[in-house]
Order: C-alpha cells, then structure tokens, then sequence
C-alpha cells in the first residue's frame, strides 16, 4: 500500500499550535521527533519504557482512535499528570482515519 | 598477527586489538583512571566528544569500541537487536542456557534482560516507580533532607559525600524497600565497597552481605507482606506463577545498586560545580522556583553513568565493522556534551529549552527511577541552598574523584560562614 500523508496538529501547553504532516504507518511519536516538536522527549525510542512521549488526545478524536491496549496502559502509569485522554504517542500508528489528528502537549514529560 | 580463540589479533604499540579494527582509531579513551580525565573529568569528556573521531577503539581489559556521539549513543541503546546488555554487569557467573543459577548466580533485573522478556519484568515495576508513588514520598525526602542540612550547618564545613549525598538516597530506598533506616550507615559501606573497592574479592563480600540482608527480608514479606517494594516484588507473578528466588533476587539487587551510587556521585558532581560557581549559586539561591530547570540542565552537564552493550551480529555501523562480541562502550556524560546536539554544551545555564539529555539512558532500559532520582536530586538543591547559601571547596583538604561506570567524588570537603541571624 502506498504511504499517504497524514496532517497532525500539535498544540503546546500554552497554546501554540504547530500543523505537522506525516505518512500512514509512522507513529505519532516519530512524526513529531522528524519535526523537532520540543513537547516530546521519547528516550525510550518507542519499546514502552519511558512514558516521556505523553499527549492528551482532543476530544474531538478520542473515539476515532484505536484503544490502548494492557501494555501502553501499564507504561502510562509512568507518565506525569495522566487524564482520561492520555496517550503514549509512540503506539499511536497514522492512519489515513486520522487525518487532521489534533494533539496536545502536556506541560512537562518529567 | 596472533590467533587468539578464533579471532586474528594485530598487535598495535605492543597491544593486541582485533583484526577487524582500523589502526588509526585505536586509542585508549581513559574515563577510569586517566590523569587528563581525573583532573577535571567533564571537560575531558567534552574534549573528546569535540575532536576525536566520531567512534575509537579502546585497548585492554573490558576494552572495545567507544561511542561518544549523541545520536550514535542513542542509537546504540535504543537497538536492542544488534546491541545486546546481557551479561553486562556481570556480577556473579552464571549459566547461559538457563539464564540463571550458576552458584547463586543471577541476572540484574531488568537491566541485563533484551527484549521481548525484559518488557515482562519491565511492566512489574512500573507501578512503584510512578510519579504518582514517588510523589508520595516528598514529605519524606524533604524530611530527611532538612534533618541531614539540619546537623551541619552550623559546623561551618562538612565532607559533603558522607553527611549528605550518601545517607540522603540510602535512607530513601530503605525505607521504600521496608528496612531500617539505622541500617544506612553499614548499607552505606556495602555500596562503597561493591562499587568503588574495585577489588573482586571485597566486592564478593559486599555482595554476599547485600545478599544475605534482602534474602532474610524477602523470606519475611513472604510470611506477612507489608507495603514496601519487597512485598510487591515478592507479591510480583510471571503467566499466573510466583517468580523464582533468582529474579527476586535480581530484581533487589539491582533497585539496590542502581538507585544509591548514581544518586550519590550526581550530587557530589552538581554540588562541586555549585561551591566553584558563585554566580551560578547566587540566582538560585535568589529564585529556588529556578530550581528544578536549573536540576534539569545539571543532570545534562553532569551526567554519571557510562555503560555497554554487547555487539550481537556483525554489523556495519558508525563507519566501521563491528564484529559479533565486541563490546561497545556508551560514554553517555561525553554524548550530553556532543555540540551537534546542544548549543555550546560547555556552558552551563540556568535553563535550556528543549534540554534532551539522555543522563537516564534511552532505549527499553532507561532508567525507571527517574521520578524518584529528581524528586530527590531537587530537594536536596532547594534545602541545602536554603541552609547554606554560601560555600566553597575547602583548599585545605585533598579530595578524590572516581570515573569508571559511574562518575563522582569519593569526598567533597566543603565549607561556609554561617549565615547571619542564624542561631548559632
């Protein structure tokens, strides 16, 4: 199957908002490191070992995305000011059901 | 040329290296005993992270590849397939095929695991290390930092390793591991002797007294739990059956020796730097909310740990030919000064956005006590600089840094005026 490019907005803490595209397939974690989002640190590399790729998901796209599964839900445990719409970006894949994907940046990854 | 196992050995200025490694980049990057590093280790670090070639050769004993660069640091700890951490610690023989039990050999869990397995034991973890737990703590860090400020200020002068950088985070995982707490002082030694002796058969005894207290605690959480981290473990089951004695073991073993010695020489690199930078103490001092980016940007420049992976299939990588069995060497506090990474990584600033250190590792390894090792690293700042504003290094005193896997001070003699309007 082809890539398809798939847009991301991403919103700071403080508002700022960054529109970022991407390609079915990457994960959301990966497309933000290749555009140099500062909100996510990933040190783990995406394996489930860190939590420090935490993002809210908007409301507005909560129930277009696949659930998390036992794993991502035991890692994001880890993660620092966790709310329902809590998501570890790396297991989040793009999908062409996900374009124009709003995201937002918690305050700190630690 | 010289056959060594199955290996062709060149020998280079009297030194046998493998045949598969480019003579122009062997050389020895000391970050154990060297005088150049032991004079001033960070900025030899930074140094070779700035002008030596992007990867050498390091001869010798426990000798191999050395990787300095940030991304390449990174890509090495993040890729488990071709860079593996098994048998890495090497604490005690072990049996290969079992993965365990070779004379009361056992694994550090889940530090010397690869994925998939080390996700298993991984997960267990995670729940007492949350923020959510670890904030829990804070009135207890802050206590015991108060207490250990408390009883030298008005001293004028402390060996601030022994009054405050080793109680501080033994006392902590005491108590978190349900111990008690008047036990830190014979903990204290058993950490230095394990980590710091470099001499086998002490480390043998550290490690059978390690053994022998968390083997006995680990038998009574068995009969009656409590809420402590031994319990959990204890408590802990892998596809529905209790773990083994040895993972338990490994599991004790390494929270023991991973969250006390790191914690320590962090302390004593960041308070150095501290008692040296007037200018730099002073704005803190003025503005503790500064504290925790200033924490953050310390834990870049000062980062400890230097650790390795095991090379598990021929590969080609960072311009050269690895072999199966190299051991390659991760220089992670010479990677947070790697200037392609960080502007002007030499100068220390109060805040730096966008400040990706890896002084917690990256890849499934990283550290999982970060939350805890902040939380205390901060507090300590925020107390010691309440107490104490004002102090230097005390010329009068020799003191001795150590390198190897973990950078520090053996002592820091610090000393101060007391402050006015301070109850002497």
């Amino acid at each position: 199957m082809r890539e398809q490019a798939i847009n991301i907005s991403f919103i700071t803490y403080d508002g700022q908002k960054t529109d970022v595209t991407g390609v079915t397939g990457e994960s959301v974690m990966r497309t933000a490191k290749g555009a140099g989002i500062d909100g996510i640190v990933a040190d783990c590399g995406g394996c489930l070992s860190c939590a420090t790729c935490h993002i809210y998901i908007d409301p507005d796209w909560l129930e277009v995305l696949p659930p998390k599964d036992e794993m991502e839900e035991s890692v994001l445990e880890m993660a620092v000011d966790v709310q329902e719409n809590s998501r570890l970006s790396c297991q989040i894949e793009l999908s062409e059901a996900l374009n124009g994907l709003v995201v937002h940046l918690p305050k700190s990854q630690f | 040329m010289a056959q060594v196992g199955n290996e062709v050995v060149a020998s280079i200025g009297g030194i046998a290296v493998p045949g598969h490694v480019a003579p122009d980049l062997v050389r020895k990057l000391d970050y154990v005993a060297g005088p150049e590093f032991l004079k001033d280790p960070y900025a030899y670090l930074s140094t070779v992270v700035e002008s030596w070639p992007r990867i050498t050769f390091s001869p010798g004993v426990e000798g191999g590849w050395m990787v300095t660069r940030f991304e390449d640091v990174r890509e090495v700890l993040q890729n488990n397939t071709v860079f593996s951490s098994r048998g890495i610690a090497s604490v005690v023989a072990r049996d290969e095929a079992n993965h365990s039990d070779q004379e009361g050999g056992f694994e550090l869990i889940p530090l010397e695991l690869d994925p998939p397995r080390h996700a298993k034991y991984r997960m267990m973890l995670n729940p007492v290390f949350s923020p959510k737990e670890i904030e829990k703590l804070d009135a207890d860090i802050r206590r015991v930092a108060t207490n250990l400020v408390d009883a030298i200020k008005h001293n004028k002068q402390c060996d601030f390793v022994s009054a405050v950088a080793r109680p501080l985070p033994t006392i902590i995982f005491l108590r978190m591991m349900g111990l008690p707490e008047d036990q830190a002082d014979i903990f204290v030694h058993w950490t230095v002797e394990l980590i710091h002796s470099h001499d086998p058969v002490r480390q043998k005894a550290a490690t059978d007294s390690i053994m022998g207290v968390l083997f006995q605690l680990v038998a009574e959480r068995k009969q009656s739990p409590r809420d402590d981290i031994i319990s959990k473990i204890v408590a802990l089951k892998i596809e529905d059956k209790p773990l083994p004695e040895t993972d338990i073991m490994g599991f004790c073993f390494l929270l023991f020796i991973a969250g006390l010695d790191t914690v320590t020489s962090t302390l004593t690199n960041m308070f150095r730097y501290l008692a040296d930078t007037p200018d730099y103490r002073k704005q803190l001092v003025a503005n503790p909310d500064l504290i925790p980016e200033a924490a953050e940007e310390l834990l870049r420049a000062f980062a400890v740990v230097t650790t390795s992976r095991f090379v598990a299939q021929d590969i080609d990588i960072f311009g050269v030919t690895m072999k199966k069995g190299d051991r390659v060497t991760v220089v992670i506090p010479a990677a947070n000064r790697d200037p392609e990474e960080f502007e002007e990584p030499r100068a220390i600033r109060i805040a730096r956005g966008n400040n990706r250190h890896i002084t917690f590792s990256a890849g499934p390894h990283r550290c999982i006590g970060s939350h805890l090792a902040r939380r205390e690293i901060r507090i300590i700042l925020e107390e010691f600089l309440r107490q104490i504003p004002d102090f230097s290094v005390d010329p009068a005193k020799p003191f001795k840094i150590y390198g190897g896997g973990v950078i520090g001070y053996h002592s820091l003699p610090l000393r101060w005026q007391p402050r006015p309007g301070v109850n002497q």
